[in-house]
């Protein structure tokens, strides 16, 4: 009697089944943790590969005409006030005796020109208090100057402008 | 005896859930089936964006992540993917994602930039099970936004009607 309603149960049980695929709770959202930085970025680059400053002339009398000739420069840096940054200029090697060769940057918007610069194999401040920026096209300017003395030449100086700490 | 006995258990059986006279060579029974939604989203990865280099006088370069995936099952129809953050970006900090299209089925937005507002990044969802989309996230953010250290973002993804 025991087996035969065991049995009874039994198939009741497997003729009964209804199927159901039953909602599936807590899937239909999912997170992700996104890492994320800006590190300190500062990028100068000067347009021209070179300038050229020829002295080939005077006025009876005086001494050689100045000559001039002019670049740019580009420029990014993500400084925030109060933090600022400078731009300085040097040259790779002192000029001739009699020589004097000159530089002077213009700021970018957020920055303070320091004017006309005598260069030299030390660097120093062209530009001051630079705050964020990216601009382009920012003009340099350079002059040389001659002394009778400094007789004739014909040579080369590698400018360094360098974005640094104000 | 003891199968004679279950064969006549078995018929009784039979006939007594059937309704059917003795006799019959067909017997049917109601089965019933009832299929209900299934709508489930898996997001795998662990994006890192750093934003480290810029051409002088330009913005800083955007960086983009795409090692992440997210697996989708859903047996509904006309599905969307929402996605937002648990917190706004820094101010001149941008974060997008672009989520891939679940195979043969929905439209990717694109890139979406994300905000602590749900927005579609993938529409038009239907009866999809795929575990290869691709998830790029980009960074972006302009000079004003200065040097910031490592943070996170929570990123909340939503498969819903």
């Amino acid at each position: 009697m025991r087996k035969r309603l065991s049995t009874i149960m039994a198939i009741l049980v497997a003729l009964s089944m209804v199927f159901i695929v039953g909602p599936v709770m807590a899937g239909d959202s999912d997170t992700q943790t996104v890492n994320y930085a800006v590190t300190a970025i500062n990028e100068i680059n000067i347009d021209d590969n070179s300038v050229t400053l020829t002295v080939n002339s005077a006025t009876a009398g005086s001494p050689p005409d100045q000559a001039s000739d002019s670049s740019t420069y580009d420029i990014t840096t993500n400084v925030i006030s109060p933090a600022t940054k400078k731009i300085t200029a040097s040259i790779d090697s002192d000029m001739p005796s009699g020589l004097t060769l000159q530089i002077d940057v213009t700021a970018p918007s957020t920055g303070t020109g320091g004017g006309a610069k005598t260069l030299s194999t030390s660097a120093q401040d062209v530009v001051t208090a630079i705050s964020a920026v990216n601009e382009v096209d920012i003009s340099i300017g350079y002059t040389l100057d001659a002394t009778i003395a400094a007789g004739e030449v014909s040579d080369s100086k590698t400018v360094t402008l360098t974005i640094a700490d104000f | 005896m003891k199968r004679l006995k279950f064969l006549l258990l078995a018929a009784a059986l039979a006939l007594a859930l059937n309704g059917v006279a003795l006799g019959a060579d067909v017997s049917t029974h109601v089965m019933t089936f009832d299929f209900q939604a299934i709508n489930e989203i898996e997001v795998t990865g662990s994006p890192n964006l750093t934003i480290a280099s810029a051409v002088a006088g330009e913005q800083p370069q955007e960086v983009t992540d795409s090692s992440s995936t997210c697996a989708i099952t859903t047996n509904g129809a006309n599905k969307r993917i929402t996605a937002s953050i648990d917190t706004a970006m820094p101010a001149y900090v941008t974060l997008e994602v672009d989520v891939a299209a679940p195979s043969g089925s929905g439209t990717s937005q694109g890139y979406v930039t994300l905000t602590t507002s749900a927005s579609n990044v993938v529409t038009g969802i239907s009866h999809v099970a795929d575990s290869s989309p691709t998830i790029t996230y980009k960074l972006s953010a302009t000079v004003q936004a200065g040097v910031l250290s490592t943070d996170t973002r929570t990123v909340t993804f939503t498969l819903s009607d």
